[in-house]
């Protein structure tokens, strides 16, 4: 009989409380969803069948981490917030008689419906959107593959489990602050004259160092490696100069506008000024968490969306400019143990070709263009002195990347055979390509010979040109440098492998193929199945030629499987970065409603008094409407600012990802900006007609 | 001269649902002369807080006339109406109604910066008056650091500053203690010798026998007046609360 009365009333609360409640249930909702989708991709089998789909379930594993993370973070949130809005009502049955285990049993049944109908609209959401995020899965890895309705048992009783603790634990942390509570405190209303906000001038210095380390270290970080290690304590730092800027910087700045008599004593200033000092010591913690999070979604958004569309332009500049829709080279070293060294051998050209075109044969083509692209690269440092001369050494990390460099030595035939070009010089001349910016830069002061063990070579031409790109970001000196003849560059290699006492050759005798029709592959060859014959063939020749067991160095580099994996990861990644931006977007919906709610009952008795003070309706408006734009548009403001800032990085890392289009990225970054902006002014607009109607 | 002229005033209130009217004034006729000070007193429910929302030109009346200084209330436009309130009638609260996010000295300065006062002239008009009331000490705090009786000062010093015609007074003493109630009244006395014109709404009989003039009223109408002529504040409370007594036991108007 009890339990139906405390059912009812729980109920009641609950539909009375709606304006709080909602929101939670739909949070709880959303998150729920988010979560059962994730799990459900991570243990979905058939994905792992499908082109590049095996990224997904791994990909997902790891961002669902970031899921568990928000989740209970907002989890609690709501809870405490729906806690503190309420304490008055639960103080009020306290009072009229009501013990406090019986609060408490009503506290728990509204948990527990709240709680039962967020989980249970959640997992059914998913389930119901699971489909729709397969089809769209397989579209952005462009199957064609349908994959139908999909449900995992164990994914829903982990999903529902997982949220019922959280929940559960939320509700405990209430039930206990419920305990220590006295009646008193219970009722006394948080009207009680609120105290001017001071100055925290520690922590505001401790923003500033924070911020200020965090943005230094984000822009000077200029190796690959670098800007791997400092990126994250950059993020740690940007983070806490953020919290600590929102909370101590706003105060003591708008605390200087004030103190300016002739800025402050004006009509539209002075109320504006007073009450967003008042309005900043309350949300700097929301705004700062506002601010961080649409970092979060910016970052996320405008990487995962470049790598992404991004996908042919890495491949174009992975295969020779799109020249080439193979590698294949046929070396493989041999071990002669009376000699007891490697020697490395090399298929003859015309054996490879004829392995190629069978294998084309099988698959359904033909081969169209078979050409050499053979090259050494070697990394080294150069020792400049007037006319450039070369000496060649292991290169560690430590040497700085002034004369550090990436030599890529290729035949001139090679090179006029791929790009189609015809370029000639003279005998004991080569041609300069510089391939990273860094070495455009240095580029000017190349000159005169260069010298390899004891052969030099004058610096016949300067060529801007070479195929293979993906190594304009790269931070070390990068150069081509295109030599006579095979045998100049075998010779370079040959010099470096005494040098260093070396076993081999590293020249790589590398082709570069182009099919009639690549599609055929690309259809047929999901299994890889291609590179299996490639590696049979090889071998069987092998063994036929040198007796014995060689083991093959080979290479059958495919630009539709390169194009699978690339689809497969950035497909994922960019899903994820959908999936995590949602749940971002969650916690900043709920963040402003809140504080719309709360801010809305205090704004109101401000605004009754201003009208009576002799402001008329419409002013009064305008300068309660002006302060909520600037609190609202600050964390956005923040964020654009921390991207801004964090662009070059950014950019840095996509890099070493083999995404070089600047242009590319610089558009997905602008409309993700744009997209996020009108998102937020979406959720303000919707949480805004809540606040207006709490303030008239 | 009258300063304020209230002749005939009348308010229905229509309630929202169902249509029924209520009577807050039936007819209410009086004047209030420069450097009067008026008090008006009647039960809850009388209809004081309505006529002082319609002289404060919150609320507009069914029919009568309000006049301040010869200029009718209800021919001024809704756009001009509170530039009118801010540079005519000062107003004091029961709740003092300051904003807690002001010091003491913006609270009183409010008016002032809302009428576009220059910046500079702030201060020359904020020390007389915060001398005058006492709170010049206070200057810096926040409401919530000042007892009630020196948040009601702050009131009138922000009533006070704009120099209004008219000064209303919303039961100004009804959250105070008995010694903040008899210095808000001495407050009250000393403005009106200097010749400010005050307009009292209230409930006590101690906050009316400092009045000039105590008007009465009962079911919407002026029920009776009291001049004090020469009576001592002493004097005047016992006739007032004659009146009441009158008032409460249901008396007839003669």
């Amino acid at each position: 009989m009890k339990l139906g009365l405390f059912l009812r009333l729980a109920w009641s609360n609950i539909k009375k409380n709606h304006q709080l409640y909602i929101p939670h249930i739909l949070a709880g909702t959303g998150l729920t969803a988010i979560f059962y989708i994730m799990l459900t991709l991570g243990k979905d089998d058939r994905l792992r069948n499908i082109k590049g789909g095996y990224a997904v379930p791994e990909i997902m594993m790891i961002g669902i981490w970031v899921v568990i993370i928000l989740s209970v973070i907002l989890v609690f949130f709501t809870n405490s917030f729906l806690m503190k809005q309420r304490t008055r009502e639960y103080g009020m049955y306290n009072v009229l008689g009501m013990e406090k285990s019986h609060v408490g049993h009503i506290m728990f049944l509204e948990n527990l419906i709240s709680t039962v109908i967020a989980i249970t609209a959640g997992v059914l959401s998913g389930m119901l959107v699971y489909k729709l995020c397969c089809m769209f899965i397989c579209k952005i890895l462009r199957v064609s593959t349908i994959l139908g309705f999909y449900v995992n048992p164990e994914c829903v009783w982990k999903t529902v489990a997982g949220f019922a603790a959280m929940y559960f634990a939320a509700f405990l942390w209430n039930r206990i602050r419920l305990a220590r509570l006295k009646p008193v405190e219970l009722l006394a209303s948080a009207g009680a004259g609120e105290r001017e906000p001071k100055t925290k001038w520690i922590l505001l210095v401790i923003g500033l160092a924070t911020l200020g380390t965090g943005y230094y270290l984000a822009l000077k970080a200029e190796s690959p490696l670098e800007v791997i290690k400092d990126f994250f304590i950059a993020v740690i730092l940007v983070i806490v100069g953020t919290y600590a800027l929102f909370l101590a910087g706003s105060v003591a700045f708008l605390k200087l506008l004030r103190r300016k008599k002739s800025f402050y004593y004006r009509k539209s200033n002075m109320i504006a000024v007073s009450d967003l000092l008042y309005r900043m010591k309350q949300n700097a913690v929301g705004l700062a968490s506002i601010a961080i999070l649409a970092t979060g979604v910016l970052v996320m958004m405008s990487t995962t969306v470049s790598l992404y569309a991004g996908c042919e332009d890495s491949l174009k500049s992975m295969y020779m400019d799109g020249a080439a829709d193979l590698f294949v080279e046929g070396g493989y070293s041999y071990r002669n143990d009376e000699e007891e060294k490697i020697y490395r051998f090399q298929l003859p050209e015309e054996e490879l070709r004829a392995i190629t075109e069978r294998i084309a044969e099988k698959y359904g083509t033909k081969v169209k263009s078979f050409k050499p692209g053979r090259n050494l690269t070697e990394s080294m440092t150069v020792e400049m002195n007037g006319a450039t001369k070369t000496y060649v050494q292991e290169r560690s990390f430590e040497i700085p990347p002034e004369n550090a460099v990436d030599f890529l030595f290729m035949p001139i035939d090679d090179y006029n055979q791929i790009t189609g070009r015809n370029v000639q010089f003279g005998d004991g001349e080569i041609a300069w390509v510089p391939l990273s910016d860094n070495a455009k830069d240095l580029n000017e002061r190349v000159s005169g010979t260069i010298q390899f063990g004891d052969k030099t070579y004058t610096i016949g031409k300067k060529l801007d040109y070479f195929p293979q790109k993906g190594t304009e970001g790269s931070l070390l000196n990068v150069y081509a440098i295109l030599m006579p003849s095979i045998e100049d560059v075998e010779g370079v290699g040959r010099q470096i492998s005494r040098d260093l006492d070396w076993d081999m050759l590293r020249v790589s005798y590398m082709y570069a193929v182009q099919f009639e029709d690549t599609e055929k592959f690309a259809e047929n060859d999901a299994d890889h199945q291609s590179f299996a014959d490639f590696c049979d063939a090889v071998r069987a020749y092998a063994k036929k030629e040198y007796d014995g067991d060689p083991s093959t160095h080979t290479r059958w580099d495919a630009s539709w499987h390169m194009r699978d994996e690339m689809y497969g990861i950035y497909g994922s990644l960019f899903f994820l970065g959908i999936l995590l931006s949602i749940v971002f977007l969650f916690a900043t919906a709920l963040i402003i409603y809140y504080k719309q709610i709360s801010e809305g009952y205090d704004d109101r008795g401000r605004f009754q008094i201003l009208l009576k003070v002799g402001m008329t309706e419409k002013e009064t408006k305008a300068t309660i409407r002006r302060q909520i734009v600037i609190v609202f548009f600050l964390p956005v403001i923040t964020a654009v600012i921390h991207m801004t800032v964090a662009y070059p990085v950014t950019k840095k890392l996509l890099a070493l990802l083999m995404l070089s289009n600047n242009k590319l990225f610089l558009l997905c970054t602008a409309l993700t900006i744009v997209a996020f902006t009108l998102l937020y002014l979406l959720i303000y607009r919707l949480t805004a007609r809540t606040y207006y109607r709490i303030v008239r | 001269m009258a300063i304020l002229e209230v002749s005939n005033l009348k308010k229905i209130y229509t309630t929202r649902f169902g249509g029924s009217k209520v009577q807050a004034l039936s007819n209410v006729t009086f004047s209030v002369e420069k450097g009067e000070y008026v008090a008006i007193m009647g039960e809850s429910g009388s209809g004081k807080t309505t006529l002082l929302n319609i002289l404060a030109a919150l609320d507009r009346p069914t029919a009568g006339k309000v006049m301040l200084e010869g200029k009718e209330l209800s021919a001024i436009k809704e756009a001009e109406m509170a530039t009118f309130r801010r540079e005519n009638l000062g107003f004091v609260f029961q709740e003092f109604n300051l904003l807690d996010t002001f010091s003491i000295r913006d609270n009183i300065l409010l008016p002032l910066v809302l009428n576009g006062e220059k910046p500079a002239e702030l201060e020359n008009k904020l020390k007389p008056i915060a001398e005058e009331l006492g709170i010049e000490e206070l200057l810096n705090k926040f409401p919530y650091e000042v007892s009630g009786g020196q948040k009601q000062r702050t009131a009138v010093a922000r009533a006070l500053i704009t120099n209004p015609k008219l000064i209303l007074a919303d039961e100004p003493t009804g959250a105070l203690d008995s010694k903040s109630t008899d210095d808000l009244l001495r407050v009250f006395r000393e403005i009106n010798a200097k010749g400010q014109t005050i307009l009292m709404v209230t409930h006590s009989t101690k906050a009316a026998s400092h009045a000039s003039r105590v008007l009465f009223i009962r079911d919407g109408e002026v029920f009776h007046q009291i001049y004090r002529g020469d009576c001592t504040n002493e004097q005047l409370y016992q006739k007032i609360s004659d009146t009441l007594t009158l008032l409460t036991t249901g008396g007839e108007q003669r």
